[in-house]
C-alpha cells in the first residue's frame, strides 16, 4: 500500500528542504547570528554580521560543522590555503544531503576549475574577447541595444523593472555572444540561465520546493542548450567544454545581475553619484569597486576543509566549512589601508541587537583601496566568471548612466527571500526624467 | 453514517476523541479509528475498532535527525508572547516553518496519508473527525468527498496562528510570499491527484467546522464554525484504586506531569523529590503521579505524600482542592471540568498559554519551569488551597464547560452538519 519514495519524489525532497529550513530557523530563534543570516528575512544583514565579528576572528555556529568569519586576514588565509576547497577530499559538497535539488552547476573543485580556465581565459574558445577592455566594449554595444528598449519603455514617465529589463538580460546577452549560442537557442538559453539564478543561494539555504524543482530543470536545460550550441564547434569535442561553459555562465550571470542592481541602488541613494557617473562614464570602474566594497553581490563565500586544518587558532576538521561574510570583511577596520572606518555609520536595524556598524560611505571619488575589496575571489568558479562579472557590470553602468542620466528609483525595490548569499533582486522599479534622456542617448551611440 | 476518527499515534491525543466516538457508535453509526499501527492496542482497548494505516517512519526520521531536541523546538514556538499584539511577519512565518517541518509533516508521513486516502476511497466515510495535528484525516476526507471536522484538545493556537499568518501573507510583496504549511498540503494533495487551490488548503487546515470542548471564555478568536461539546474525560483503560474511596481528612492536592510528557520525553524539567519534600508542612494530602524514573528515592519522601504510578484523573480530581501539572491537554481539560484550581508548570506547545489563561481567569497560577523551586511551588500550593476566589473562578470555568451539549446530545448536530458538507 505504501510505495517507497524515491529521491526524485517531490514530497520527499520537499519534506527534507522544510526540515533543513526549520532547523536553521530554530537555530536563529536560539539567537545564532549565522542562522539568522541564512534565514535572510531582514533587509539589512549587517547587524547580524557585526554580531559575528564581535565573537572574534572565527565564530562557531550552532549549525553543524560551520565556522564564520568577518576578518579580512582570515578570509584571505582561507582563500589561499590548499586545505580549503569547494568540495571535500572525497569529492562531496558539505551539506548536499540536507539540501536535495540544490544547484550543482558550480560543483567543481579548484583543480577542475583550473582546467576549465583553459577554455574561458581571455581569447580562449569560450571567451573570444582578447582582454577585459574588449569584453567591456562589446558588452557596451549590447547594453545600448537593450537600452533602446529600456528608454522606450520609460518614455513619458513610465516605470520599468530594471532587473528584468536590463540587469538580468545584459549578462545573458554577453554570455550568449561569447559562448556562441545561436539565435534560435537564445530564448531557451536566457530562460535556463535565469532559472539557475538560485544556484549559489540553494547551496546554503533550502529553496521552496517549486523553485528547487524548477532550478534542477533549468540546470539540465542549460546543459542541453550549451551542448547543442558547442556541438558543432571544435571546442565542443573537448570533454570539459560544456561543463566549463556552464560554470562560467551560472557563476557570472546572477552575480553580475546583482552587482549591477546593487550599484544602481547605491549610486541613486547617494546624492550626486549618479550624476557624476553620467558626466564621466569612465567612473564605472570605480562604481563597481565601491559596490563590491559596500554592497557586494556575493555576500557569503565559503570553503570546505579537505583535511583537518587550523585557522585563526581553531582546529577545523575535514568536512568543516568556513563561511566568509564578504560585506563584513570589507568593513573590517584592519582590512584596508586608506579607508577610514569612521565614515557615516550605518545605523543598525532596530531590534536586531547588532553593534555599531561603521562603513565609509559609497563614494566614486574614493581612491582605489589597497588591497581591493574582498569578493569574487580568484579561485573556483569566480576564477572563470569574476572578470566577466566586473567587465559586464562596468559596461552596464557606464551605458545606463549615459543613456538615462535622469534615472530614479520609484520603489519599492524588492529582494528575493531565501537568498542569503546574493540578496538577489526580484525587482527594481525605475523611471527616468525625460529632459536629459534624448540628447545624451544620441551622443552615446558613437 | 460511516464515521472515521483519526489521530496520529499518540495515546493522549487519541483519548480526546474516544467519548465522542462512543456517542456516535451508541447512536447506531459505524465508527472506525485510523491511526499508525503503534496505536492499535490503545484503540481496541478503548472499545472502538482500529484500522492501522501507514507506519511511524516519518516521525522516526525526524527524531533521528534532531535527536532529543524536540522539547527545545517546541519551546521555540511561543504562542504566548505575541498573543495580545499583532504578530510580526517573521514570527508568524517561523511558527508555520517549524510547525510544518517538525510537527505536521512528520506526524502525517507519506505512507500514513497514502493509506488513509486509500481507506477513505474504499470505505467511503460520511464524516471524518480528526485530531488537530492529524491532517491525513481531512486530506482523506477531501479525496472521498466526506465531510470533516476537527476536535480540539486545547486552545486553538494552530488555527489562530494560521489566520494571523495568512492575513500577514496577503500583505507581502508577491516575490516574498511563502507558506510552508500550504506548500506541504499542496504537494500532499497533488500526490493523490487532487487540486490544491488556496480555499481547499485553508479548508483542510481548519476543518469544515471545529468541535470545541474548551470553556467558552477561554476560546481564542478564530474564523469558522465552532461547535461546542462538553468535555467528557477518558483517561485510558483504568482501574479505580481502593484508597480513593477512603474518607478525606484534609484537602488533597494532585501533582502530576501527565502521561504524555513522561512517555514522549522521558525526562523532567525539575527534580521532583525536592519539590515534594518542600510540601511536607503543608496541611494537605499530596498525591504524586510519578514513575520510578522520576523519583529514584521514594523512601525519603514526607508522610503526607502518596506516590502513585497511575491513577485516572477523572476519578481522582473530584476529591482534589488543587492540582499541579505541566499543562497537558487531557490533564488541563479534566481539571477544568472538575473545577479544580490549577498550578501550571508549563513549557510545551500551548501549555504556557493555558497557564496564562487560567491565571487571568483567576482559576490558577502559572509558573515558568525556569523559576520553579521549592519555595515558589510551596507558595503556589498554599495560595491555591487558601484562596476562595480561585476556587470560585475554577468553578465558573467548569460550569462553562458543563453548559455545552454532551457528546450524545451533539450527535444530531453532527449528522446535520455532515449532510450539509458531504459531497456526492
Amino acid at each position: 500500500m505504501s510505495p517507497a519514495p524515491t529521491t526524485d519524489d517531490p514530497a520527499t525532497v520537499g519534506r527534507r528542504l522544510q526540515l533543513t529550513r526549520a532547523t536553521q530557523w530554530f537555530a536563529g530563534t536560539m539567537d545564532d547570528p549565522y542562522a539568522l543570516l541564512l534565514r535572510a528575512e531582514t533587509t539589512d544583514p549587517a547587524p547580524y554580521e557585526e554580531r559575528i565579528r564581535a565573537h572574534g576572528p572565527l565564530f562557531r555556529s550552532e549549525l553543524p560543522d560551520t565556522w564564520v568569519t568577518a576578518s579580512r586576514a582570515v578570509a584571505d588565509e582561507v582563500i589561499a590555503a590548499p586545505a580549503f576547497d569547494w568540495l571535500t577530499a572525497d569529492g562531496r559538497r558539505p551539506g548536499a544531503r540536507e539540501l536535495p535539488l540544490s544547484g550543482t552547476a558550480l560543483d567543481a573543485d579548484r583543480a577542475r576549475c583550473e582546467r576549465y580556465g583553459a577554455f574561458t581565459a581571455w581569447g580562449g574558445p569560450l571567451m573570444p574577447a582578447p582582454h577585459g577592455a574588449a569584453l567591456r566594449e562589446s558588452a557596451e554595444r549590447l547594453a545600448h541595444v537593450l537600452l533602446d528598449g529600456v528608454a522606450a519603455a520609460l518614455a513619458d514617465g513610465a516605470t520599468a523593472d530594471l532587473v528584468d529589463a536590463y540587469a538580468r538580460r545584459l549578462p545573458a546577452l554577453v554570455l550568449r555572444d561569447q559562448l556562441g549560442v545561436p539565435g534560435e537557442s537564445a530564448a531557451a538559453f536566457d530562460e535556463a540561465l535565469a532559472g539557475c539564478r538560485r544556484t549559489l543561494d540553494s547551496v546554503l539555504c533550502p529553496q521552496l520546493l517549486p523553485d528547487a524543482v524548477a532550478g534542477a530543470r533549468a540546470e539540465s536545460e542549460l546543459t542541453a542548450v550549451l551542448a547543442s550550441a558547442l556541438g558543432g564547434t571544435p571546442v565542443g569535442r573537448e570533454p570539459d567544454a560544456v561543463a566549463a561553459a556552464r560554470t562560467l555562465a551560472v557563476g557570472a550571470a546572477e552575480p553580475a545581475t546583482t552587482l549591477i542592481a546593487n550599484a544602481v541602488q547605491e549610486l541613486l541613494a547617494h546624492p550626486g553619484q549618479w550624476a557624476a557617473l553620467a558626466q564621466d562614464p569612465a567612473l564605472a570602474a570605480a562604481a563597481v569597486t565601491e559596490t563590491l566594497r559596500v554592497a557586494p553581490p556575493v555576500r557569503l563565500e565559503w570553503r570546505a576543509a579537505r583535511e583537518d586544518t587550523e585557522v585563526a587558532g581553531e582546529r577545523i576538521p575535514a568536512h568543516g566549512r568556513v563561511v566568509i561574510l564578504v560585506a563584513a570583511v570589507n568593513r573590517d577596520p584592519a582590512g584596508h589601508d586608506g579607508i577610514p572606518a569612521s565614515g557615516n555609520g550605518v545605523p543598525p536595524a532596530s531590534g536586531s541587537g547588532g553593534g555599531h556598524i561603521r562603513t565609509a560611505p559609497f563614494d566614486l571619488a574614493r581612491p582605489e583601496p589597497v588591497p581591493g575589496p574582498f569578493g569574487l575571489p580568484g579561485d573556483l568558479h569566480f576564477s572563470l566568471a569574476g572578470p566577466l562579472v566586473r567587465a559586464v557590470a562596468e559596461a552596464a553602468l557606464g551605458a545606463l548612466a549615459v543613456r538615462l542620466p535622469g534615472l530614479r528609483a520609484t520603489g519599492p525595490a524588492v529582494r528575493r527571500r531565501r537568498s542569503p548569499v546574493l540578496h538577489g533582486h526580484a525587482r527594481l522599479p525605475v523611471a527616468a526624467a525625460p529632459a536629459a534622456r534624448t540628447p545624451t542617448a544620441t551622443a552615446a551611440r558613437n | 453514517m460511516r464515521i472515521l476518527l483519526t489521530s496520529f499515534a499518540h495515546n493522549t491525543h487519541y483519548y480526546n476523541l474516544v467519548p465522542l466516538g462512543w456517542a456516535l457508535r451508541a447512536a447506531g453509526h459505524d465508527v472506525r479509528v485510523a491511526s499508525q499501527p503503534s496505536l492499535t492496542a490503545t484503540i481496541t482497548g478503548s472499545g472502538l475498532s482500529a484500522v492501522p494505516v501507514g507506519d511511524d517512519g516519518a516521525i522516526i526520521e525526524l527524531i533521528t535527525e534532531i535527536g532529543d531536541d524536540l522539547v527545545l523546538y517546541q519551546q521555540g514556538m511561543d504562542f504566548v508572547d505575541t498573543r495580545h499584539e499583532p504578530l510580526s511577519w517573521e514570527h508568524a512565518l517561523g511558527q508555520q516553518t517549524i510547525m510544518s517541518a517538525m510537527c505536521f509533516s512528520p506526524l502525517n508521513g507519506d505512507s500514513t496519508i497514502d493509506d488513509m486516502v486509500a481507506l477513505a476511497r474504499s470505505w467511503k466515510p460520511d464524516l471524518v473527525l480528526w485530531e488537530p495535528f492529524t491532517y491525513a484525516g481531512p486530506v482523506a476526507a477531501h479525496a472521498c468527498g466526506a465531510a470533516h471536522a476537527r476536535l480540539l484538545w486545547g486552545p486553538d493556537v494552530v488555527l489562530n496562528a494560521r489566520q494571523q499568518f495568512t492575513a500577514l501573507l496577503a500583505e507581502r510583496p508577491a516575490e516574498q510570499r511563502e507558506d510552508p504549511v500550504g506548500e506541504w498540503l499542496t504537494w500532499t494533495l497533488e500526490r493523490h491527484g487532487l487540486d490544491a487551490d488556496e480555499d481547499t488548503v485553508e479548508e483542510l487546515f481548519a476543518g469544515q467546522w471545529t468541535v470545541d470542548p474548551s470553556a467558552a471564555s477561554l476560546r481564542l478568536p478564530v474564523a469558522g464554525e465552532v461547535v461546542p461539546v462538553r468535555f467528557v474525560p477518558y483517561n485510558g483503560a483504568s482501574v479505580v484504586p481502593g484508597w480513593l474511596s477512603e474518607p478525606l481528612t484534609r484537602p488533597r492536592v494532585c501533582i502530576t506531569l501527565g502521561v504524555s510528557t513522561r512517555e514522549t520525553y522521558g525526562t523532567d524539567d525539575v527534580a521532583f523529590h525536592e519539590l515534594l519534600a518542600g510540601l511536607a508542612d503543608v496541611d494537605a494530602e499530596i498525591v504524586a503521579t510519578l514513575d520510578t524514573a522520576q523519583l529514584p528515592d521514594a523512601a525519603g519522601l514526607p508522610d503526607n505524600v502518596r506516590v502513585v504510578d497511575f491513577v485516572p484523573l477523572d476519578a481522582l480530581l473530584p476529591s482534589c482542592a488543587a492540582i499541579v501539572h505541566h499543562g497537558g491537554a487531557g490533564t488541563c481539560f479534566t481539571a477544568t471540568v472538575h473545577g479544580v484550581p490549577q498550578i501550571v508548570v508549563a513549557s510545551l506547545w500551548d501549555a504556557p498559554l493555558k497557564g496564562l489563561q487560567l491565571a487571568e481567569a483567576g482559576a490558577g497560577i502559572t509558573l515558568d519551569p525556569g523559576e520553579l523551586g521549592v519555595e515558589t511551588l510551596r507558595g503556589a500550593v498554599v495560595r491555591a488551597l487558601e484562596s476562595r476566589e480561585m476556587a470560585e473562578a475554577a468553578r465558573r470555568l467548569a460550569d462553562e464547560m458543563l453548559a455545552a451539549p454532551t457528546p450524545a446530545a451533539l450527535v444530531p448536530r453532527l449528522e446535520s452538519l455532515t449532510a450539509a458538507h458531504r459531497r456526492g
